[in-house]
């Protein structure tokens, strides 16, 4: 069945690299308002490349678990042949 | 048309859009792998436990928790947190440690049925009828929240938005069934903690620290959980009765340890343990979810002062989407619109995946269609599916005359859990609990709820609010419904020893054999201790 960090990380790469293309290329015309203090803070970029890291994370771990049981199965096989 | 509060960027449909196909696509793919009704409306027995305590915390992270505990902290303060310190974690632990091997040892499908195997028909019956009409009212719920926040912050048309959101958990969970539902919830988890965080950590450098936070408040009482409750002074208007009585105990546990809502996630874990680390792994998230769903609500009363002084665009319920549209740039706006629709996605995919299922097997192939072939019930279960979602829209138009969804909402678990959770207390741990005791005292804990709630609206009971009213009743419902139990158990016969094995404390099951060893330190127990000892330290820290 679907291993469910697939979907996750594939969804959070492609809205992190999204995020992060689209601020860098329309950094907010002023700093960040918070009440009465500008932050100097252009939040899309550093929050979609986490994003983005996290989406890697994910659909890495789903990977080597994939691997790992493609392993098992050729070993399983060997060893029922001998 | 009217504009909404926020011009919205292409880069924040584009975020949208790129979600609904990822719903859409895990429906899609899942497909193939339903082939029986155990499939559809179990999950077939084979979802991981870390997905399943994902998914049985982000079922219940719907409109409710993320607007509503925003709104409840604008309204109340710090006190919202009795909701996560007080009430849901000591009820997820008690769960996990005591109340799970039951319900997973007993091979049910669905909370219903394990009243018919502890006591009888009738019991389930009222059950499965009342739980029946309990989702497809709560269900409504998410709709009506999500299409009034659209409207307020981007000027979307009320019918359409809701049209399309229906029409999208239509097409997953008729796709997927259940599976597709609790898989959704995990995405969907993971998107409320990255669309909502930001606000937490905005908030948090724009004040500096938790006491120039406290240093705002009007009411000094918002800082403090308890401080105030002995005194009857404090915000909520609560007193120790209603708060650690009623939420504390009835409304809490009579929430998470029998609604099947969410025991439904983790009876889909893969073995017994499984599934009693479902709830475990869902409350070490929750402790902390304060963090997104509290905090925020602290921040908007001091941020936007006008919340609270209408019941239209200034409402409490507010809070959330105004700090998003206060405090983000396009994109990553689009990121936490998209959080909040998928909140409100899962949340009504969650009640309509209870809904079929009880449908199906509780109703359906009980009382109206039974052996037919298992194709017959998938055809039902799926039937159930686009009927509970049609009637969800139904509801939906009636949220629009009530006032308050949080209040509606409490005022429904008091009918039905509160009681309910008595009933299941002594059918778990009182042997001599009889069948008719069991429907009597759930019949009469449901009617006493229903009597407490006329009294109060003729102002014959009075509370100094909505939400001490609601801890009282269910103190009441509960206490009627164990003394009526009681009273009616000695006077009826109780079910045989035999027919009891596995379903009560201290009957063991016959083919339990040798129980696995597992270390201590591997136990649900030992990591409950560990989540009770955080929360006494929380209590603590914010007293």
């Amino acid at each position: 069945m679907l291993d469910v960090r697939l979907p996750i990380g594939w969804l959070f790469l492609v809205l992190g690299v999204m995020l992060a293309v689209y601020g860098y290329a329309n950094p907010p015309a002023e700093s960040l308002r918070l009440g009465q203090v500008l932050l100097p803070l252009n939040l899309d970029v550093p929050w979609g490349i986490l994003m983005a890291l996290f989406g890697i994370a994910m659909v890495s771990l789903a990977q080597i678990d994939k691997l790992k049981a493609l392993e098992k199965e050729l070993r399983d096989s060997q060893s029922s042949s001998i | 048309m009217k504009t909404g509060l926020v011009t919205a960027q292409p880069i924040d449909y584009a975020v949208i859009l790129i979600y609904f196909i990822f719903v859409l696509g895990v429906g899609f793919k899942l497909k193939k792998n339903m082939k029986s009704s155990d499939d559809f409306l179990l999950a077939g027995h084979r979802i991981p436990s870390w997905v399943t305590g994902l998914a049985f915390l982000s079922a219940n992270l719907g409109a409710i928790e993320v607007m509503g505990m925003a709104a409840n902290a604008a309204q109340y303060g710090i006190m919202t947190c009795h909701f996560y310190w007080l009430g849901a974690i000591p009820a997820m632990v008690f769960l996990a440690v005591f109340m799970m091997p039951f319900y997973y040892k007993s091979k049910i499908r669905s909370v219903p049925e394990y009243l018919r195997k502890r006591f009888n028909e009738p019991t389930r019956a009222l059950n499965a009828i009342s739980f029946a009409v309990m989702t497809v009212l709560m269900s409504g719920i998410n709709l009506y929240a999500m299409a009034i926040v659209f409207k307020l912050l981007l000027g979307w048309d009320m019918n359409a938005s809701i049209a399309v959101a229906a029409f999208v958990v239509l097409a997953y969970t008729i796709t997927g069934g259940l599976t597709s539902s609790i898989y959704n919830e995990v995405l969907q988890f993971f998107l409320i903690v990255f669309g909502l965080l930001p606000v937490s950590i905005l908030g948090l450098l724009r004040f500096g620290s938790w006491q120039n936070i406290c240093d705002r408040f009007d009411n000094p009482g918002f800082a403090h959980l308890w401080k105030q409750v002995a005194t009857g002074t404090n915000p909520m208007g609560v007193d120790m009765i209603g708060l650690i009585g009623g939420l504390g105990f009835v409304l809490s546990f009579g929430y998470w340890c029998t609604d099947f809502l969410v025991i439904q996630r983790a009876l889909a874990a893969e073995d017994l343990r499984g599934a009693r680390m479902t709830p475990i792994i869902a409350a070490f998230p929750k402790i902390l979810f304060p963090v997104l769903t509290v905090l925020p609500g602290l921040f908007a009363i001091i941020l936007i002062p006008k919340l609270g002084t209408n019941n239209d665009d200034l409402s409490f319920n507010m809070a959330i989407p105004y700090l998003l549209a206060v405090m983000y740039p396009n994109g990553l706006f689009g990121l936490g619109i998209t959080a909040l629709l998928a909140s409100f996605m899962s949340g009504m995919a969650g009640n309509v995946t209870a809904f079929n299922t009880v449908w199906t097997y509780d109703i359906y192939q009980s009382y109206i269609a039974k052996n037919k072939s298992d194709a017959h019930y998938l055809w039902m279960g799926k039937l159930a599916t686009a009927i509970g979602i049609i009637i969800s829209v139904g509801t939906c138009y009636l949220c629009m005359n009530f006032k308050s969804i949080m209040d509606y909402m409490q005022l429904i678990f008091t009918f039905f859990n509160a009681p309910l959770f008595a009933t299941f207390l002594l059918g778990m741990f009182f042997r001599r609990t009889s069948p008719w005791g069991a429907f009597y005292g759930l019949l009469s804990g449901t009617m006493a709820a229903v009597v407490h709630y006329v009294l109060t609206l003729q102002h014959k009971v009075n509370y100094q609010s909505e939400m001490a009213g609601n801890f009282h009743r269910s103190v009441v419902a509960w206490t009627v419904c164990l003394i009526v139990t009681i009273t009616i158990s000695y006077l009826t016969k109780p079910k045989a020893v035999e027919e009891l094995r596995g379903l009560v404390w201290g009957v063991d099951a016959k083919d339990s054999g040798a129980a696995v060893k597992t270390s201590v330190f591997a136990s649900p127990g030992f990591f409950g201790v560990i989540l009770l000892a955080l929360t006494a330290y929380l209590n603590y820290l914010f007293f």
